[in-house]
C-alpha cells in the first residue's frame, strides 16, 4: 500500500529530532534521522507480536543530579559577591527539572514481530508510551482479527487461573544478570585517592588543588550513581552494593554539613561572603574533612576487598562419596 | 514457544496473565518494575515452514519462470510470470516475483520498500544559510552549489513524512541568489 506523506500522523518524538514513531494507515515508520538523510523502519500491524514497556529511573535520576546541582549552587551563593551568575543557573536547572518533571517517568519500549525485537527510541516516557500503546491496539487489533486474549489462555503459552494473590505472584524467580562491576571499581579506586589528594591539600593550599578535590567530589558522585544503576538485579552481593550507597550518603552529608558551617561563619560574622574557608586551620573543618576521608577510604578498602571475594569465591568443598546404604 | 516468552521487559521473567494486555501499567511481580504489555494474536500464529517449492511431476505442468524445474504455484501480480513456492514473495498481501521487487526498489516505485531517503533539500538550504554564519567568503562558493542542488533535485523524493520540500527548496535559491548578488556589486564596485 502506498502511503503519501500526509497520511503519516507523529506519535512520538519530535519532528526535528533525531528519532519519531509515525502512524500510517497500516504500519508504524519508525524514523531515524541522520543530518541530511533519513532513516526508515516499518512495522506493518498484522505482523507486530507485542510491544512492551518498562519503566525505568532515568528521569529520577535526572532529578537527583539536577537536584544535587541546585543545591551545591545555592551552597555556593554566600561564598560569592555577585550572585546573580549563579543565579541563572539555579533558574535554568530549576526548569529543566520542572520539565522532567511534568513529562513524567521515564521508561523502555519494545517492538517485537516474528523476526525481530526493536527498542522504539522515541517513546522514553511512560505517559506517552501509554497514549500510543492505547491508540495502536485496536488498529493492530483490527489488523489481525480481535484481541488476543482467548488465545493466550488457550495456547498454553501464559497458563490460565485465577488472579493470584500478592504471596503467590511474588514468588515468581527472576534471573539475575551478570555484573561485572566496573563502575564499583573506578568507585573504590576514587575512594581510595581521597586520601593522598587530602593529604597534599593540607600540606599545599593552593588553588587548582581546590579544583582537583571538586573534580573527585564529582567523580565519585558520578560512579556512586553509575554503580547503582549498574547492579541493580545483578548478581553483586548485596554487602558490595550497599557500598556506593553509602559513599554517596556520606558526600551528601558532608556536603550539607560544609555548606551549613559557611553559612554559619558568614552569619556570625567570623567569614566574608566570597572568602574560602581554610580548613587547615579550622578546627572543625579538619575534624570534618578527616573523619569524611576515613570514612571514605575505609568504603574503598572494604569494596575491593568485597569486590574480590565475590569474584573469586572459596572453592567448593568436594562432594561427599555415595554411601552404600539405600 | 516456551512459557517464558512473555516476559518482563526489565527483569526477563515471565508475566503472570493479569500482567498481559491491561490498560495501565501493573507492577511486575518479580522485579517491581512498572510494566504494560500488549500481546497480539501474531504471537501465536504459527510459524509458515519455508517451501523450496514442488519440483515438476510431468512435463506439461507450469513450471517456475527462475527454477524451470519446479512446479509454478502462482503468478506475478506484476508481471505475471509463474512463480514456484520458494520464488513467490508475498509483499503487502500481494504475490510479486523478486524480480519486480528489486526493480520497485531502485526505481523508488513502491514507497514501502524505501528505507532511506536523502534531504536534498535539508542539503540545499545548508549549503545556503550556513556559511553566512561560519564563514562568508564561502558563500562565493557555496551559494552556486545551493542552486545546483535545489534544481537538480527540485523533483526528487523527499521526506516520507515531511511536506515542506518544494519552499526549502525555493528559500534556498532565494538566500543564494540574494548572496550571488551582493558578491556581484562588491566585484563590480572593485572593478570601477
Amino acid at each position: 500500500m502506498t502511503t503519501h506523506p500526509r497520511n503519516y500522523k507523529r506519535l512520538a518524538g519530535t519532528r526535528g529530532g533525531i528519532h519519531s514513531l509515525w502512524l500510517a494507515d497500516d504500519h508504524l515508520l519508525l524514523l531515524s534521522h541522520h543530518w541530511f538523510s533519513e532513516e526508515y523502519r516499518r512495522f506493518f500491524f498484522r505482523d507486530i507480536q507485542q510491544i512492551s514497556v518498562a519503566k525505568t529511573h532515568g528521569a529520577m535520576i535526572l532529578n537527583i543530579v539536577l537536584g544535587l546541582f541546585i543545591l551545591l549552587l545555592a551552597g555556593a551563593i554566600p561564598l560569592v559577591e555577585v550572585w546573580q551568575g549563579l543565579g541563572v543557573w539555579i533558574a535554568l536547572a530549576a526548569l529543566l527539572g520542572v520539565f522532567n518533571l511534568l513529562k513524567g517517568p521515564s521508561c523502555v519500549c519494545e517492538l517485537r514481530t516474528a523476526v525481530q525485537t526493536v527498542r522504539l527510541k522515541p517513546l522514553r516516557r511512560l505517559r506517552r508510551a501509554q497514549k500510543v500503546l492505547t491508540r495502536l491496539r485496536p488498529l493492530i487489533e483490527a489488523a489481525q482479527g480481535g484481541p488476543a486474549t482467548s488465545e493466550l489462555i488457550t495456547s498454553g503459552r501464559i497458563a490460565p487461573q485465577a488472579p493470584a494473590p500478592a504471596a503467590a505472584t511474588a514468588t515468581v524467580q527472576r534471573p539475575l544478570r551478570h555484573c561485572h562491576g566496573r563502575a564499583h571499581l573506578i568507585l573504590f579506586w576514587l575512594c581510595l585517592a581521597d586520601l593522598p589528594l587530602t593529604a597534599v591539600a593540607y600540606f599545599n593550599d593552593q588553588g587548582w588543588m581546590d579544583a582537583l578535590g571538586l573534580a573527585h567530589f564529582f567523580a565519585s558522585v558520578g560512579f556512586a550513581i553509575a554503580a547503582l544503576v549498574q547492579q541493580q538485579h545483578s548478581d553483586l552481593p548485596s554487602s558490595l552494593k550497599r557500598i556506593p550507597i553509602l559513599v554517596l550518603v556520606s558526600d551528601g552529608f558532608f556536603l550539607v554539613t560544609g555548606i551549613g558551617y559557611t553559612v554559619f561563619l558568614i552569619s556570625a560574622g567570623r567569614l566574608q561572603p566570597g572568602q574560602n574557608i581554610a580548613w587547615q586551620s579550622d578546627p572543625f573543618m579538619l575534624a570534618m574533612t578527616a573523619v569524611s576521608t576515613s570514612f571514605i577510604v575505609a568504603c574503598g578498602l572494604a569494596g575491593l576487598v568485597l569486590r574480590k571475594k565475590s569474584r573469586f569465591p572459596p572453592a567448593a568443598p568436594p562432594p561427599a562419596p555415595p554411601s552404600d546404604q539405600p | 514457544m516456551n512459557h517464558a516468552a512473555i516476559a518482563c521487559l526489565r527483569c526477563r521473567a515471565s508475566l503472570p496473565p493479569t500482567a498481559v494486555n491491561t490498560t495501565a501499567p501493573v507492577v511486575c511481580p518479580a522485579c517491581g518494575v512498572m510494566t504494560l504489555t500488549a500481546v497480539f494474536p501474531a504471537l501465536f500464529r504459527p510459524q509458515a515452514a519455508p517451501s523450496a517449492g514442488e519440483p515438476l511431476a510431468t512435463e506439461e505442468e507450469a513450471s517456475c519462470f527462475y527454477h524451470p524445474r519446479k512446479k509454478a504455484a502462482t503468478a506475478c501480480e506484476l508481471c505475471g510470470r509463474f512463480l514456484c513456492a520458494l520464488c513467490d514473495v508475498d509483499f503487502n498481501g500481494r504475490h510479486l516475483c523478486p524480480g519486480c521487487i528489486e526493480r520497485g526498489a531502485k526505481k523508488e516505485e513502491r514507497p514501502t520498500l524505501d528505507n532511506h531517503r536523502t534531504l536534498y533539500d535539508g542539503v540545499a538550504l545548508a549549503l545556503a544559510d550556513l556559511p553566512v554564519f561560519l564563514c562568508l567568503f564561502a558563500t562565493f562558493i557555496t551559494a552556486p552549489m545551493a542552486i545546483y542542488v535545489a534544481v537538480r533535485y527540485w523533483n526528487a523524493p523527499g521526506s516520507l513524512v515531511r511536506r515542506a520540500q518544494k519552499p526549502r527548496f525555493v528559500l534556498a535559491i532565494l538566500l543564494s541568489v540574494a548572496q550571488l548578488v551582493v558578491w556581484a556589486a562588491i566585484v563590480a564596485r572593485s572593478l570601477h
